[in-house]
């Protein structure tokens, strides 16, 4: 592209004038404003990158002035190039300042170009785009990302043009030495021995060259002939789960979107099934006709390959997005695989009944997780611990993808069946609070239920009471690595009791810590909680309601 | 109108205490349907406990205890009233890895994932509840959870403190928390809350509307042992005391 910092400037309806008249992009340089970049208009008038600003106004009168915009230029390029890979998923933006003025995209075509219908379809089509998008356009296709650059910029005539195999030297023999990508010293240096041309060069013995000018000048020209390997790095990495679809004219309205999902759901659902896996997580990316790229990402609890459930997830999260002028391209990704055994049809019985079940509710789980978060929507968890707040867990649902994700046990044995509840245990409130709420309550000491509490400003008169049940902190956890020392169950120990009150609620209430017996005074007082000095009364808390 | 009215021959669930099930005109409680269950105020504990024990019936029941129970609450009752706690729950009887709880951010979204619940098969409940003062919750919203618990056959119990006067619901219950025995000596601190230890929860439950059937109250203990309901001994055929009279007889 080789005005693309100022057509990326001039695109839209607002600026007409950029687009028919001179117009430059200026920088701020030792010695007041010079120019950057200039579109066609100002290079007919000749304006020149780097020069002064005011030398450009006295060639072109009417002259439209911007600001250069390097990390936007930077930014759009990147975009730009993403956007291309509707065409292959291998995209790269050219790293910037590998040309003398404009930028550059690389693809890499290999095996995709006759979904197109050739390569110079595949050209034509994405100059087509790309100059839709406002940009003016080149484009080459060759051996080597060398050829194919020197090309796209200094082939004569043609906006397009394909190298066929082999016939990098002879395109290349005509071109100036600047199509290298040398720098401007190397590129005097050849002139003034009357090198011009790269066939000039290709005549030339090799070691003078190297001697005089260094080794760029053959590695540059290796290259470009293939003689050495030239490493790019891609924008994306090549994912083999992709259906493409493009379309001939841009659709923008929900049911062909969810028309053009199907399809492609259906395409990419059969290739799964055929390699016997099921996606976990899915990019179903939209390719706008200005140039913007939107994504609709769902996960799945398991691997599914099932076309239905699929279009629903999506459908949960297509209301949302931005169409702009219209979707021309349209793919669908599979990031996340995982194996899916083909399917087998059971005997009925209950077998089947209870895997029908299962099925349903994994997709219910796929369901309510896409649309209120994985979060959510938990099950619940046994754990082997006697501290309450450690017993029970809530786990999401929906389960990250494990590389080796253990086989669910069947439902005949629950996992927490492992940990039945130790002897002695007393029981165990409903609900228990996330964290426990403190209360104001007497009680008499030591070791007695509350008589009476506050709690949320209500007075409860304890009718019955139950316990103590001593829940002491775990210590061997104390030494083990990512220990929680803060929280408060890792600290003291609780007597926890279960009261019950006059109107017949019942509480799982405790009492922190232990009454600082070893003093002696406080308890010869007269055995009253009262009498305790304020900062050694222990405190209690409510942590749970039993129905 | 005659096929709303009339109470249609359906598969049932036993509460485990002859007296409920013959109250009922199906025989037991009706699966497949919308059950609310509403409570007096600062005391949802009990109804929701009362929803558990239902859920705990239909999870012991061999024809429907094929699927999970989904259970769908705001994720800001947790403060008011606990979350629910996988222990207390098998304690309770009811298995937690058979639980889906469903966490959601507004009254709306619990609606529509019971309903998503609902249109999913193979589940054996789906409990809701609602937090006090709740919008949206009106007849046509009972009226929606209703026909999809008919359309799919499973049962859906709605916890809500204050239902509306008109619901498409086919029963409702209110329970109250009644404690241990009343004995006299029910204010000294220190007896024993459960003799025999296991902790039995006791309401008082009404059942008050009923399709094609008559209000009805008893005072129920629930035993998560056996996982089944009994009339408290003594006040078995005793007509419905007053709540004014209850609160002195408690107070």
């Amino acid at each position: 592209m080789p005005a693309y910092a100022t057509d990326r400037l001039s695109r839209g309806t607002g600026w007409r004038k950029r687009r028919v008249k001179p117009f430059v992009t200026t920088a701020a340089c030792a010695g007041g404003l010079r120019i950057a970049a200039v579109n066609l208009h100002a290079a007919e008038a000749g304006i020149l990158p780097g020069m002064p600003l005011a030398d450009a106004r006295a060639l072109a009168p009417g002259l439209e002035v911007a600001a250069a915009d390097p990390l936007g230029d930077a930014e759009h390029l990147t975009k730009l190039a993403a956007w291309c890979s509707c065409f292959t998923p291998w995209t790269a933006p050219e790293s910037a300042g590998s040309g003398p003025d404009g930028a550059g995209l690389w693809l890499d075509a290999t095996g995709c170009a006759h979904l197109f219908g050739g390569e110079a379809a595949l050209l034509q089509e994405l100059l087509a785009r790309v100059q839709r998008q406002g940009f003016a356009a080149r484009a080459a296709v060759a051996d080597t990302a060398g050829t194919a650059w020197a090309l796209a910029r200094f082939a004569a005539g043609a906006h397009c043009v394909v190298v066929p195999e082999g016939g990098a030297k002879a395109a290349l023999a005509p071109l100036p030495i600047a199509s290298l990508r040398l720098p401007p010293a190397t590129i005097e240096g050849l002139a003034t021995l009357g090198l011009r041309r790269i066939g000039d060069l290709l005549e030339m013995p090799r070691a003078p060259l190297v001697a005089r000018f260094g080794a760029a000048v053959i590695d540059r020209l290796d290259r470009a002939l293939g003689h050495t390997r030239e490493a790019l790095s891609p924008l994306v990495e090549d994912v083999p789960h992709r259906e493409r679809l493009g379309l001939a004219e841009p659709i923008g309205t929900r049911p062909d979107i969810e028309a053009a999902l199907a399809h492609l759901l259906m395409d990419l659902c059969a290739r799964l099934a055929r390699e016997h896996v099921g996606a976990r997580r899915l990019d179903f990316t939209l390719f706008r006709v200005d140039g913007e790229v939107a994504h609709v990402c769902i996960g799945t609890s398991r691997p599914v390959r099932e076309p239905k459930h699929l279009a629903r997830l999506f459908a949960e999260h297509l209301g949302t997005l931005d169409l702009g002028e219209g979707i021309e391209v349209l793919t669908l990704t599979a990031e996340t695989i995982e194996s899916l055994p083909s399917d087998q049809l059971e005997m009925p019985g209950p077998g089947l009944a209870h895997a029908l079940a299962s099925a349903g509710v994994n997709d219910l789980v796929d369901r309510l997780t896409n649309r209120l978060g994985s979060d959510a929507v938990v099950r619940l968890e046994e754990r082997e611990s006697h501290v309450p707040e450690r017993a029970g867990v809530a786990v999401p649902a929906a389960r990250p993808s494990l590389p080796s994700a253990p086989p669910r046990s069947p439902p005949s044995a629950p996992p927490s069946a492992q940990f039945p509840p130790p002897p002695g245990r007393g029981a165990r409130p409903l609900r228990l609070f996330p964290s426990p709420l403190p209360i104001e309550a007497v009680a008499p000491v030591p070791d007695g239920p509350p008589v009476m509490f506050r709690w949320r400003r209500v007075m409860h008169r304890v009718a019955r009471a139950e316990g103590p049940e001593r829940v002491a902190p775990e210590w061997w956890r104390a030494s083990l690595p990512g220990a929680v020392l803060d929280a408060p169950w890792a600290q003291t120990t609780r007597d926890y009791y279960r009261v019950e009150d006059d109107a017949g609620r019942r509480f799982w209430v405790y009492r922190e810590g232990l009454y600082p017996l070893s003093r002696g005074a406080p308890a010869a007082d007269g055995g009253s909680a009262t009498s305790l000095p304020p900062a050694a009364m222990p405190r209690w808390f409510v942590h749970g309601l039993f129905p | 109108m005659r096929a709303i009215e009339a109470p249609v021959p359906t598969r049932t669930v036993s509460f485990g205490t002859a007296a409920v099930d013959a109250a009922l005109p199906w025989g037991g409680l009706p699966l497949g349907c919308l059950h609310e269950v509403t409570a007096p105020a600062g005391d949802a504990g009990s109804a929701v406990g009362f929803a558990a024990a239902l859920a705990a019936r239909l999870q012991a029941d061999a024809e429907s205890a094929a699927g999970d129970i989904l259970w769908c609450l705001r994720s800001d009752t947790e403060h008011e009233t606990g979350a629910l706690y996988a222990p207390g729950l098998r304690s309770f009887g009811l298995a937690p890895e058979r639980v889906l709880l469903v966490r959601a951010n507004a009254t709306a979204q619990v609606l529509w994932a019971m309903e998503e619940g609902l249109r999913t098969g193979g589940l054996t409940a789906v409990v809701g509840e609602i937090e006090a003062g709740a919008r949206g919750v009106d007849v046509s919203a009972t009226r929606r959870l209703q026909l999809a618990a008919e359309a799919r056959g499973v049962t859906v119990l709605l916890v809500i403190p204050h239902a509306s006067a008109v619901s498409g619901a086919v029963t409702r219950w209110h329970v109250s928390s009644r404690g241990g025995e009343r004995d006299g000596l029910a204010h000294r601190t220190g007896r024993p809350l459960s003799p025999r230890g296991d902790l039995a929860p006791r309401w008082q439950v009404e059942l008050t509307r009923c399709r094609g059937g008559a209000p009805a109250s008893w005072e129920l203990e629930w035993n998560h042992a056996t996982a089944d309901f009994s009339v408290v001994a003594g006040l078995r055929d005793r007509s419905v005391e007053p709540r004014h009279r209850l609160a002195q007889a408690a107070g």
